[in-house]
């Protein structure tokens, strides 16, 4: 039987659940953030971005183009789940809906091989990196990037074949907005993971949001968001103005 | 009171130090030599704010103009490591670098703190070390994660100091001391951004939790480090935690 691992509402555990059971409690919105450990991001993961950067890369600010993955940190107050609402901030019209693939750890990693990165994972699951739009990537956007609810993931945590042949579909009021194949990933999925855990142990439970999408969505207040991809469920979320 | 989190006896406990710092009481009651304890770092946060270029003379010195708005990085808790641990410099890490901060634990987290509130959700004070390697710095997310976000590269503690036992921590002496030799001094009243200056922002935007960290920043003085130094950064009236080099080396510790 399909299974799938999920927070169920109210519960703090992760559950190894038939992956029916998890699609009727999804349906009902009763899926809680299945996150719980450090959630590492990756920016300027994509081919294409980089291509389209081209020459601004070796000009001020950044002099020459970044050597190692260029990390960001989603802090626990980011946390959502499906179903759930991202709140625009006061004198902010539209925000970047960024869906990603999370991978989630199941053991400690470290100076890893590609090789051997497969048997240290969980799962994986449909991301929604939020932030307010922004060019420039000289210093750390935690005003951009960390504002509470920016971070919807979910309904659930599964395996994946190849995540390096997974492609993302973002909905925006039932319309395409965004699609991305993550055969764009400049570095793919295990060869990440292994040149990032040289210098920094993965612990279980922790996740890393594999790349962005040179192409995101964008959403104003009122919209509804589904980012899905094969095997991994429908990641539903409102955007609303702040106080509304 | 300082409070400190330690292995001893096959256990991880709390414990509170002694006033002459040579003992700890487990909550049981039970004493234990500081010399016989393994130091945690001090609190198992959530989140941990680290600031960059919020001493005037650190950013002069490496030639930024003073920031507009409190330059916030986040770290993961593989980075942080207690007293009297090794930290690993690699082969080819020349400029590796100390930096002593006062480091703020947040007891009461909120959001839409006021400066004029902040104080009021502090549970305490210790210090970090939040050490750097030059030739790892990329101007992407600057200070990037390479840098500022290697494992047991943030010593922090000993312990943490309740905050009523700090009367101001905006007027604290800091130094770093390299093989006994003081080579970085400062004072936080010589902070960009004071400490409700940082709470209040942070919680303008972002919801704090209880046992966040705000490592609060550096002042000037930069020395290069090797392997086999002994690192000690001290704040006055908080603590002097110290930490060693060692190369790095998978096949020994």
């Amino acid at each position: 039987m399909h299974r799938v691992f999920a927070v169920r509402e109210g519960s703090r555990n992760l559950e190894w659940l038939a992956a029916s059971q998890a699609e009727n409690l999804a349906a009902q919105g009763r899926l809680a953030c299945p996150l719980d450990g450090t959630v590492y991001g990756v920016a300027l993961n994509s081919r294409r971005h980089l291509e389209r950067l081209g020459a601004a890369l070796e000009q001020a600010p950044y002099v020459k183009p970044p050597v190692a993955p260029v990390l960001y940190v989603k802090p626990v107050n980011t946390f959502n789940r499906s179903g759930g609402v991202v709140e625009l901030p006061a004198g902010v019209e539209a925000l970047e809906a960024n869906a990603t693939l999370a991978v989630v750890f199941e053991r400690d990693l470290a100076k890893t091989a590609p090789g051997a990165v497969a048997a240290a994972i969980r799962g994986y699951a449909i991301a929604i990196d939020v932030c307010i739009p922004h060019d420039n990537l000289h210093r750390p956007a935690i005003t951009a990037r960390c504002r509470d609810g920016f971070l919807p993931v979910g309904p659930w945590i599964a395996p994946v074949a190849d995540p390096d042949a997974v492609e993302i579909v973002t909905q925006v009021n039932g319309a395409e907005a965004a699609r991305w194949s993550l055969a764009d990933l400049k570095r793919p999925v295990f060869a990440l993971v292994a040149e990032i855990s040289q210098f920094m142990t993965f612990a279980a439970g922790d996740t890393l949001l594999v790349g962005l999408n040179p192409d995101p969505a964008f959403v104003r207040a009122g919209d509804v968001v589904r980012a899905s991809a094969e095997g991994l469920g429908e990641l539903d979320v409102t955007f609303k103005g702040e106080g509304q | 009171m300082r409070r400190a989190r330690i292995a001893w006896n096959g256990g991880v406990h709390e414990a509170v130090v002694s006033a002459d710092a040579q003992s700890l009481r487990l909550a049981d009651g039970r004493e234990v030599a500081a010399d016989a304890v393994t130091w945690l770092p001090p609190v198992v946060p959530k989140t941990i704010f680290a600031l960059g270029l919020n001493y005037a003379d650190h950013a002069a010195e490496l030639a930024f103009a003073p920031p507009k708005e409190p330059l916030v990085f986040l770290k993961g808790p593989n980075a942080l490591i207690g007293h009297n641990a090794t930290t690993r410099r690699p082969a080819d890490a020349n400029q590796m670098h100390y930096e002593c901060e006062l480091a703020v634990v947040i007891g009461r987290g909120g959001r839409g703190i006021r400066a004029e509130d902040a104080h009021d959700h502090v549970a305490g004070y210790t210090v970090a070390n939040d050490y750097a390697i030059r030739e790892y710095l990329e101007n992407y997310y600057r200070p990037n994660l390479r840098v500022k976000n290697r494992d047991g590269c943030t010593p922090i503690g000993p312990w943490m100091v309740d905050r009523d036992d700090v009367a101001d921590p905006m007027d604290l002496a800091l130094r770093t001391l390299v093989n006994g030799v003081e080579v970085q001094s400062g004072r936080t009243n010589d902070m960009i951004f004071a400490i409700p200056d940082l709470i209040a922002f942070l919680s303008s935007f972002m919801t704090l939790n209880p046992g966040d960290l705000i490592l609060t920043g550096t002042p000037h003085g930069v020395v290069y480090l090797q392997p086999g130094d002994v690192v000690t950064t001290e704040v006055e009236g908080v603590g002097a935690l110290t930490n060693s080099l060692v190369a790095e080396d998978l096949k020994s510790a």
